[in-house]
């Protein structure tokens, strides 16, 4: 069982100092992730899940700062790797895929190139040319047509679905480990994003790797992934399989959030907790959502909720949901 | 093709833009309190004298006359003669031209070779002990104006150490400039395999080049750095770093990516230059164009003054058009 886990992640706590103050993105982020895997990391926009994604490689860049936890992969921990052998695993071993395509690239280099210059950042003895080719393969892997002549063209010349190809040849070039998808392909249109989500879950069993799929569509999630991990104020309130989650939410966040997108066209009856965002300057004592949340108890206010089992792979970051198992919201 | 294309337009271009910078020109220069005549004719000359002068330099003439005959002796390479010199003008620039473009040349080849990598290093370490020693250098050599450091430069270099010779000229009292070849010291003598005038020529050389450059890569390195800076803060830098790329290669990416506008910075220092180190080729003695415009402003010497705006002109014209064509080489998302 513990051989099938690739990457623990405990009590990451991941911090902004700005001039406006200390902002908590990352408040003790808890999960693992195994062999062959799909997990889907979900949550409202502000919910922590891209920086969630930097910390995991401990790329965080200033004015953020991971304060506080440990990533486990390969028996050590990320965040206490000096830089050099971080760099080494970065990319190689665990890569991320992001959106935003057009200002991820460097507008002054052929895609081919910035493919390629991956490749070398890791294998330095397989040449340019070589290189290159090896990264016209791959975007054509990644469902880029006509790769020979596209990988000689610029950022500028691609559309943005071309471009969001290169994004995710530049991460898999590597044949990495793991691979963090943060909102990778939100941008794409449907038949392409299965088309590289196929992709991805190809790759992730021809050689048991694993990806983290970071997304604001549950239909990918609910297609593609085994497990589903809920964000909120960057932590996890719940995480189960992926059918268990959908089928029957607990924590009064995830059922709220559930209903707000099935019944998304009424307003839901009844206080929905689903849009309640917390500003992470000033974060709630307690539970986050104590303010606004019908189940609210007086301890609520008090003290913050650890992540209870309801079962051997469903938790909940509420003990008064858990505790009775009761459901709420529109349902 | 269309790169070819599009310098043959701009070249073309450079008649009509010249035409009209001859026309503001001739005009603004009459505007200069002073006449010719009286001082040539100094200031005990009679009103016939002073006449008589006047009529042999054409000044008698309306001035749209005096402008059409600038115009056709010009174009026959005639560019009139310095009232003060009594040379042709075109001789004197050939002499000066040469003069000051090879100190300038030489002084900005010196300040991108020592800018551009102080400011990509301190820009790449920014808290490191380099970064702080660039920072403050880039401060002084803002803050002090270039004959500052000149005089510095002589004190110490030839007064105290004597290690370099007196700055006086372009090449020391008992030596002879080479043959013409291009008028530059260094090419010619090279060219001529006259090794001991190309010495003595770069001894003279060193203290004013040293100068300029100090100066000028005080302004480049702020430039490298500032826009690496830059640079290093974008999105797809960040991303080449969660990626796992070597520190060469984002320095590589980073210094690519800063090009332009240090580019730039270059080119508007040199083509300034040519006219604006007046203060260096006084100091040194080195008988530039810079000194030969004020001199000629100062004499109300026409004729040099028009053929120095002209020259400036043309010159600081086709600086703008290497510009846009290293931006086209430089920049994928550029087309013209």
């Amino acid at each position: 069982m513990t051989d099938d886990v690739l990457l623990r992640v405990r009590d990451v706590k991941t911090q902004f100092f700005t001039s406006r103050g200390v902002s908590s993105v990352l408040n003790g982020l808890d999960f693992e992730l195994r062999r062959g895997e799909m997990l889907g990391l979900i949550g409202e926009t502000g919910s922590g899940k891209s920086v969630a994604a930097r910390s995991i490689i401990n790329a965080v860049e200033p004015p953020g700062r991971i304060v506080a936890g440990k990533v486990l992969f390969a028996g050590r921990d990320l965040l206490r790797m000096p830089e050099p052998a971080l760099r080494e695993i970065r990319g190689r071993d665990i890569a991320l895929i992001v959106g935003d395509p057009r200002r991820h690239l460097n507008p002054l280099t052929t895609v081919g190139e910035q493919v390629a210059n991956v490749l070398l950042a890791h294998h330095p003895l397989i040449g340019k040319r070589e290189a290159f080719n090896r990264a016209v393969e791959m975007l054509r892997d990644a469902g880029l047509q006509d790769a020979e002549a596209r990988a000689r063209s610029y950022p500028h010349q691609l559309s943005g679905g071309m471009a969001q190809r290169v994004l995710i040849a530049m991460a898999l070039i590597g044949a990495p480990t793991i691979v963090l998808s943060d909102d990778a392909t939100s941008s794409l249109d449907v038949t392409i994003q299965r088309q590289v989500l196929d992709i991805m879950k190809a790759l992730i069993q021809k050689q048991n790797s694993a990806a983290i799929i970071i997304t604001h569509d549950l239909g990918v999630v609910a297609h593609y992934c085994e497990r589903v991990a809920l964000m909120y104020a960057g932590r996890i309130v719940e995480e189960a399989p992926v059918r268990t989650f959908f089928a029957n939410p607990v924590h009064p966040y995830a059922v709220s959030l559930l209903a707000s997108v099935r019944t998304h066209a009424e307003p839901s009856a009844g206080p929905s907790l689903a849009g309640v965002r917390a500003n992470p300057l000033r974060l709630p004592s307690g539970c986050p959502l104590h303010p606004s949340c019908p189940l609210a108890v007086p301890s609520c206010a008090a003290e913050a909720p650890e992540l209870v089992a309801i079962a051997s792979d469903h938790f909940v970051r509420c003990p008064v949901a858990a505790g009775g198992r009761i459901r709420v919201g529109a349902a | 093709m269309t790169v070819v294309y599009y310098t043959l337009k701009r070249l073309l271009m450079l008649g009509p833009q010249l035409l009209a910078i001859s026309l503001v020109t001739f005009f603004l220069i009459r505007l200069i309190p002073g006449n010719p005549a009286a001082v040539i004719a100094g200031p005990l000359a009679t009103p016939e004298t002073l006449a008589g002068i006047e009529a042999r330099l054409g000044l008698d003439k309306p001035i749209t006359t005096q402008y059409v005959i600038f115009l056709q002796n010009s174009l026959h390479g005639d560019f009139g003669t310095s009232w003060y010199t009594s040379q042709p003008v075109l001789q004197d620039l050939l002499v000066r031209a040469p003069a000051t473009l090879e100190l300038i040349t030489w002084s900005l080849l010196l300040a991108a070779l020592i800018g551009i990598p102080l400011g990509l290093a301190s820009a790449l370490r920014p808290h490191s002990f380099l970064s702080r020693a660039t920072h403050a250098y880039g401060l002084l050599g803002g803050a002090f104006p270039d004959f500052f450091f000149a005089l510095l430069f002589i004190y110490v270099l030839f007064f105290k150490l004597n290690l370099l010779p007196a700055p006086m000229g372009r090449l020391p009292a008992n030596a002879v400039a080479p043959p013409h070849v291009t008028g530059f010291y260094l090419f010619d003598s090279a060219v001529n395999g006259d090794w001991a005038t190309f010495r003595a020529a770069a001894l003279q050389l060193i203290m004013p080049v040293g100068t300029l450059a100090f100066v000028a890569a005080g302004a480049i390195v702020k430039m490298t750095n500032a826009t690496v800076r830059d640079v290093l803060d974008a999105r797809f830098m960040a991303h080449c770093r969660a990626l796992g790329m070597t520190s060469p290669q984002i320095a590589r990416y980073a210094l690519r990516n800063s090009l332009s506008p240090v580019v730039t910075v270059i080119a508007n220092t040199y083509s300034y230059a040519l006219g604006g180190a007046v203060l260096i080729e006084t100091v040194f003695a080195w008988g530039g164009m810079g000194q030969y415009a004020v001199q000629s402003v100062l004499q109300a010497d026409y004729a040099p003054l028009q053929a120095f705006v002209l020259f400036v002109a043309a010159f600081n014209l086709l600086i703008y058009l290497a510009v846009d064509l290293i931006y086209l080489l430089i920049d994928p998302r550029v087309s013209y």
